[in-house]
């Protein structure tokens, strides 16, 4: 019947492809069909043509592809639209969906999913749009609906009908919002994980006093569909305490899940949920998610099991575990990390905070415990002896320094200082004394390399004997053998043969020279070779070198390589033999290499010939790749650089490692921040361990994906320092940021531990002292002050004099002597006459009296002594006199007197500010005598800032105790008690402070350096009695008596 | 009283020579000047004079000992040197130190490590040791004039003192000086085979950590390896005990308390010494 239908027939539903396609197909419908179908359009019409439109089409291709489904479609909508009764959202929402995509989806599903519709336009037709909007484009999403599709779509139902119903004016909003998640979620929630959403979007939500709208991090996509459910838990419990936090935290700990087993992950979870939400928690989470590709499943299961004790026994120290764990594991071994677990789950018990610091690795006691159950050697451990050793193997002083990886012949350099790489530790074996010998072998290689001349190598002398030169970039504008294997095009691969090559030569006259090495060279050199992993392929090159490896490294006889490397014997043998000749040198190693490399490279470029999918890439030693700048260092700021670092282990379907964004804020420390500090260590693993790490720009109140906070990093540096360290790490360069991370710490600084009296041990390396230079006065101000007291400086000299015993003294009653004690003998004669027998002791002997003192006064420059004197009229003085003047005046006096009687002394002055920038100023050290120089360093001493007493105690303590004295002594002159800004964790409390010094004091006494404390600080009673050694400190109340009373309390203490 | 008078030699006192000394210190003898001895422990100083004495003087009736040593040290007084009264029961007997007994009898009086002595005794030296060879001796009311055998010998260990005690250059400059050092490897060898027994081939390995070690000198090491310490080494292994522990027990642990010195050392002994 052809009745006029307006809206069929508008202009827009004809003019458009799709709605003229429509037309045609409805033409061919079946016709009951198809008036159906327009009866439908009709009603629509009645609210809205374009819906009608909208209607029509989508329901014209579902009856012409599948009419049987037609039906359901068609009643679906009017449902929709009876149930909105004149309202629209409903239905608009429903003709969003592709009609022909949902009738795919099975039944039950399509049924459950309408009912839901149902129910939730029950309450509201908005909120039904929005879940018909959302489940239903899940719903026709080409993947197959999982098993529980029903369920899930109850539970969303659910979802959205119980946060709607929450009193609240933001309930409709937030019901909407979860609707909507479900467009993502549906495929990735169970109907549990589902519920639990919902409560999060709602407790986030209802908090502040603008709604904030949960979204789920897109890093949690991958994680398995168990664990979703446990991450919401987690985020729940966090979310009560701390609902700002929330989106950070389920994202840390979505990355975190995703990087780990799926044993592990649901562990790490169980801990997180007993642990309180906090900054460090995400923190923490992120570096596990970082490095946790580095490490095998069982391992990370163990790891992550321990985490759940300790947050169930200390959960405040979670962050620090899970931070330090895999470096704890790694350090210590099994044993060594269990002890450390241990130690510090019964910290926890009364001490949280000596809890966080063990496990933070901050004290001296947790890095004994690891080290010492390990049989894994560290390269500071045995850095005194290889330096020895090496001095007298290769007859010169070397500098020796440590990198990661792991190598037994260190690499070839030349830089303008000579120096030997080590491995910064070694663990290959299973006992210490293993571990050690491969150092010492290492080292033994080292230095053999200077005694049998292949740093004697000249390239001139190479080239003018006529040895091949052929392809070399010459000529270059050094002569050593680097310059030479860096002349080669692929110097890697020059400088990975020469090793091999220049190697067996090396070994062959070390065995020679000392018999003693031999066993050890085959033996480590076995062991070693097996621990690494070598891949070589199946092509000639690669075989070549694995060959030569085992042979030159390994110990290995051309006879008895491997059967598949059997066509390499021949070329080994001659290799060997040529090496092994008792003449041979250096020139023959580098002749010999440049043959090698030729043939290996005319091998390669056949073999790229018969294979497409060539590589050109080679692995010597197989874990050792070789990084382009491994082998090779010149200049002299040569960066250390990753020399054997771990190969890419992961293969292309392992997840990729974590990206780190890290703010680099080189900001006053004093300002709060915020952001969990990386300490250097931490950094440097994330580097070796391949992290991705970027750079943001911003502050603490930026959005919150902002990563971790360099606050803490090396003490306050010049904002182009940290500049450059922000750009070797935006851009991507690893070696630029080790380079930065070395050259911070090889700057003259001294590390010293600090005494926390809270968790009772030691902070280890806590503070970084870095001695400074006076700037001088050129001797003014001593000249002058001697000038004003003459006659004080006269006056002290002669009570010195006084006091002084006579040189030799006469000691009676001697048995031997130079003279006779006459009263003796007079005394014996008469015995001899009365028949008793005389006693034999009537000399008389001289006795030398010999003083023999050295004293370090330690002086006070913090910013108080800036202070002027109020009680002392000045006479005339342009501008008052301050402490540090009178201090100063006393030490010009000191000095004078102590330079005539010859005692020996130092003067150290000592300033500051945090534990990361403790300066010393050296005034006098013992080896200088009192003349210009220290003259100009005496008035050029200034008030500084802070006063961080411990820290320079112990650098003093370094000073003194190499001086060879009898009497040794130090003096601490100061104005007031020990202070410094993050001298503990209370800036308005001094015990941390007092109690350090106390200690620091006590450690010297132990070291047979006798102490004394002066102090012009009135209320020094109050402290020095606490600080100080028995019956060791002064206070002087008026401080202009200073400069004659510290003459007298030197003669005292020195006993003079 | 700390003095050590040398024991009566038969046989000429082993000492092989590695430069020109012995013809540079017969000439000094011969011409009556005094000879300094310069150099590290156990170079062989003290092994050289006894040579010479057994070469150059005679024992005789009235010199039994043509060398006479005194070890000097802080406490070594002028008496100690020169004399002293003693009571004797009821008497009052002077008794002459070593260096009157030496100047009388026309010995040879060796003074060891004589930095170590008192500057008053050291003074007592320069009248006996220019033209005039007198030593004055106050409590007798004496001046006695050497005997023309009468030879002063002292030694002195440049690196090993402490600022504050040197040889003033008046006194060192009244002194013929001779050089030692320690021995070139092969000449070591032969030293220590002689001394110790053992054969050449180990003789060479201890004279080659000998040399090893002494590298140490600049960096922890007071002193060298002293030739006797190489030599207690080679007995103790004629007596069989394996070479390590000979080692051990003599360069190691002898020459520094410093366990990583000790530690290197040991690596060093471990690779000589298969």
């Amino acid at each position: 019947m052809a009745e006029t239908r307006s809206w069929l027939e508008s202009r827009h539903l004809g003019r458009s492809t799709a709605g003229a396609e429509a037309l045609e197909l409805h033409r061919n419908l079946e016709r009951k069909l198809a008036e159906s179908l327009l009866a439908a359009g009709d009603e629509l019409a009645r609210s809205s043509v374009a819906l009608a439109h909208r209607f029509f089409v989508g329901a014209v291709r579902l009856a012409s592809e599948r009419p049987e489904q037609y039906a359901w479609w068609e009643a679906t909508v009017a449902e929709a639209g009876a149930l909105e009764a004149g309202g629209r959202a409903l239905v608009q929402a429903l003709l969003e969906l592709d009609p022909v995509a949902l009738s795919r989806v099975p039944s039950g599903v399509a049924d459950a999913w309408r009912e839901a519709l149902r129910r939730v336009g029950a309450q509201s037709t908005r909120l039904a749009a929005a879940y018909a909007r959302a489940l239903g484009s899940a719903l026709t999403d080409p993947s197959p609906p999982p098993r529980d599709a029903e369920t899930r779509l109850r539970a969303w139902a659910e979802a959205v009908l119980g946060v709607s119903s929450t009193p609240s004016w933001r309930a409709e909003l937030l019901a909407s919002h979860v609707a909507d998640t479900g467009r993502d979620l549906f495929a990735l929630f169970d109907a549990a994980a589902v519920s639990r959403w919902a409560r999060l979007i709602a407790l986030v939500g209802n908090v502040g006093r603008s709604p904030r709208l949960l979204s789920y991090p897109k890093e949690c996509t991958s994680v398995p569909t168990a664990l979703h459910g446990a991450i919401l838990d987690c985020a729940l419990v966090a979310a009560a305490r701390q609902p700002a936090a929330t989106d950070e935290l389920v994202s840390r700990l979505g990355a975190a899940v995703v990087a780990l087993p799926s044993r592990a992950a649901v562990s790490l979870l169980e801990a997180a949920r007993a642990a309180a939400p906090s900054a460090d928690l995400s923190g923490a989470l992120l570096l596990v998610a970082a490095v946790a590709h580095e490490h095998d499943d069982s391992d990370l299961a163990y790891l992550c099991a321990a985490a759940v004790r300790v947050s169930a026994r200390v959960p405040d120290a979670l962050p620090a575990f899970l931070r330090s764990m895999d470096r704890s594991l790694e350090t210590g071994g099994k044993d060594g990390f269990e002890a450390w677990l241990e130690l510090g789950l019964e910290l926890g018990t009364n001490n949280a905070a000596a809890a966080r610091a063990h496990f933070r690795l901050e004290t001296r006691t947790a890095h004994k415990l690891l080290t010492q159950h390990t049989a894994a050697v560290a390269f500071e451990e045995v850095e005194g002896l290889l330096q020895r050793y090496i001095r007298m193997l290769a007859r010169r002083s070397l500098r020796l320094v440590s990198g990661p990886g792991i190598w037994l012949r260190p690499p070839i350099t030349t830089t303008s200082e000579p120096l030997v790489r080590f491995p910064e530790r070694v663990g290959l074996f299973a006992t210490a004394e293993e571990n050690q010998a491969f150092y010492v072998l290492s080292a033994a290689h080292a230095a053999g390399r200077f005694e049998y001349g292949t740093h004697a190598f000249s390239l001139d002398t190479y080239v003018s004997q006529g040895l091949p030169v052929n392809g070399l970039d010459l000529p270059r504008p050094g002569h050593t053998i680097t310059d030479f294997l860096e002349s080669f095009p692929n110097p890697l691969l020059a400088v990975g043969l020469f090793t091999l090559v220049d190697g067996l030569r090396i070994d062959a006259r070390l065995t020679q020279e000392f018999p003693g090495l031999a066993v050890d060279i085959v033996k480590l050199g076995r062991a070693y070779v097996e621990q690494t992993t070598i891949h070589a392929g199946e092509r000639l090159p690669e075989e070549l070198i694995e060959a030569l490896f085992l042979v030159s490294i390994g110990g290995h006889t051309p006879a008895d390589l491997p059967e598949r490397l059997a066509g390499q014997r021949g070329a080994v043998a001659l290799v060997r033999d040529e090496m092994t000749r008792a003449a041979s040198s250096v020139y023959d190693a580098a002749a010999l290499t440049a043959r090698l490399y030729w043939t290996l490279t005319l091998a390669f470029a056949r073999a790229a010939d018969g294979e497409s999918d060539y590589e050109g890439a080679i692995e010597i030693g197989g874990a050792t790749v070789i990084d382009p700048l491994e082998h090779l260092e010149s200049g002299g700021s040569a960066p250390p650089l990753s020399s054997g670092e771990r190969p890419e282990t992961r293969g292309p379907d392992d997840p990729s490692p974590q990206s780190i964004r890290l703010a680099i804020d080189g900001a006053d420390p004093d300002s709060e921040a915020g952001g969990i500090p990386l300490s250097p260590e931490e950094l440097r693993d994330l580097i070796e361990r391949g992290v991705k790490l970027g750079v943001s720009s911003g502050h603490a109140d930026d959005a919150p994906a902002l990563g971790l906070y360099i606050t803490d990093l090396i003490g306050k540096l010049p904002s182009d320092v940290i500049a450059d360290l922000a750009k070797a790490v935006s851009d991507g360069d690893p070696a630029a940021v080790r380079a930065w991370l070395s050259s911070q710490r090889s700057g003259r600084s001294f590390a010293y531990d600090e005494w926390d009296y809270r968790i009772e041990d030691y902070r280890r390396r806590w503070c970084r002292v870095t001695e400074e230079p006076i700037e001088g006065d050129g001797g003014a101000f001593f000249t002058e002050t001697l000038e004003r007291s003459r006659e004080i400086v006269d006056a002290i000299k002669r009570e010195f004099r006084m006091m002084r015993p006579e040189q030799f003294r006469k000691v009676r009653g001697m048995q031997h002597g130079d003279d006779f004690d006459l009263n003796a003998l007079v005394d014996a004669q008469a015995d001899r006459k009365g028949r008793k027998t005389p006693p034999d002791r009537l000399y008389v002997a001289r006795r030398r009296e010999e003083r023999d003192v050295a004293t370090l006064f330690l002086l006070d420059m913090s910013a108080s002594t800036d202070e002027p004197l109020t009680a002392h009229a000045d006479d005339a003085a342009s501008s008052p006199r301050r402490v540090i003047d009178v201090t100063k005046e006393t030490l010009v006096l000191m000095a004078a007197v102590l330079d005539e009687i010859g005692d020996a002394y130092a003067v150290y002055g000592f300033s500051g500010h945090g534990r990361r920038n403790v300066e010393m100023y050296p005034a006098k050290s013992f080896s200088e005598t009192l003349g210009v120089d220290v003259k100009s360093r005496l008035g050029g001493i200034e008030p500084k800032r802070s006063t961080r007493m411990g820290a320079a105690l112990r650098h003093a303590a370094s000073k003194i105790t190499k001086v060879s004295a009898r009497a040794r002594h130090l003096i601490l002159l100061s104005d007031g008690f020990p202070q410094d800004y993050d001298y503990g964790d209370d800036r308005t409390s001094n015990v941390y402070g007092i109690r350090d010094t106390t200690v620091a004091l006590r450690e010297l006494e132990l070291a047979g350096v006798r102490t004394f404390c002066v102090t012009v600080d009135p209320a020094g009673h109050d402290y020095l009695g606490e600080m100080c050694a028995e019956a060791s400190y002064a206070v002087i109340e008026d401080i202009g008596d200073l400069p004659v009373a510290l003459p007298r309390i030197y003669r005292t203490v020195t006993r003079l | 009283m700390k003095t050590k008078h040398s024991k009566r030699m038969d046989r000429a006192p082993f000492y092989l020579p590695i430069a020109d000394e012995i013809d540079i210190f017969r000439a000094a003898y011969e011409q009556q000047l005094p000879v300094l001895l310069k150099g590290p422990t156990g170079c062989g100083k003290t092994r050289f004079i006894e040579h010479m004495t057994w070469l150059l003087v005679a024992p005789r009736e009235d010199r039994p000992n043509p060398l006479i040593t005194v070890a000097c040290n802080e406490d070594l007084t002028a008496s100690d040197l020169v004399g002293r009264y003693l009571i004797r029961g009821d008497e009052t007997v002077w008794m002459d130190g070593p260096l009157t007994q030496a100047v009388r009898q026309g010995a040879i009086c060796y003074l060891d490590e004589i930095v170590e002595a008192r500057k008053d005794t050291m003074v007592l030296i320069h009248p006996l040791t220019d033209h005039r060879r007198i030593l004055p001796v106050d409590k007798l009311g004496q001046i006695i004039s050497a005997h023309p055998d009468f030879l002063l010998v002292v030694s002195y260990n440049p690196g090993y003192q402490s600022v504050l005690k040197d040889l003033k250059p008046s006194t060192r400059q009244r002194f013929v000086s001779l050089e030692f050092t320690y021995p070139p490897r092969d000449k070591e060898a032969e030293i220590i085979a002689h001394e110790s027994g053992v054969d050449l081939t180990m003789a060479m390995e201890l004279a080659h950590l000998a040399e090893r070690v002494r590298e140490l000198k600049s960096s922890g090491l007071e002193e060298g390896v002293s030739a006797r310490l190489l030599v207690y080494a080679g007995r103790l292994i004629e007596k069989g005990l394996s070479a390590r522990k000979a080692c051990d027990a003599t360069v190691v642990r002898g020459l520094s308390d410093d366990p990583q010195t000790q530690a290197a050392i040991t690596e060093v002994v471990r690779a000589i010494f298969a």
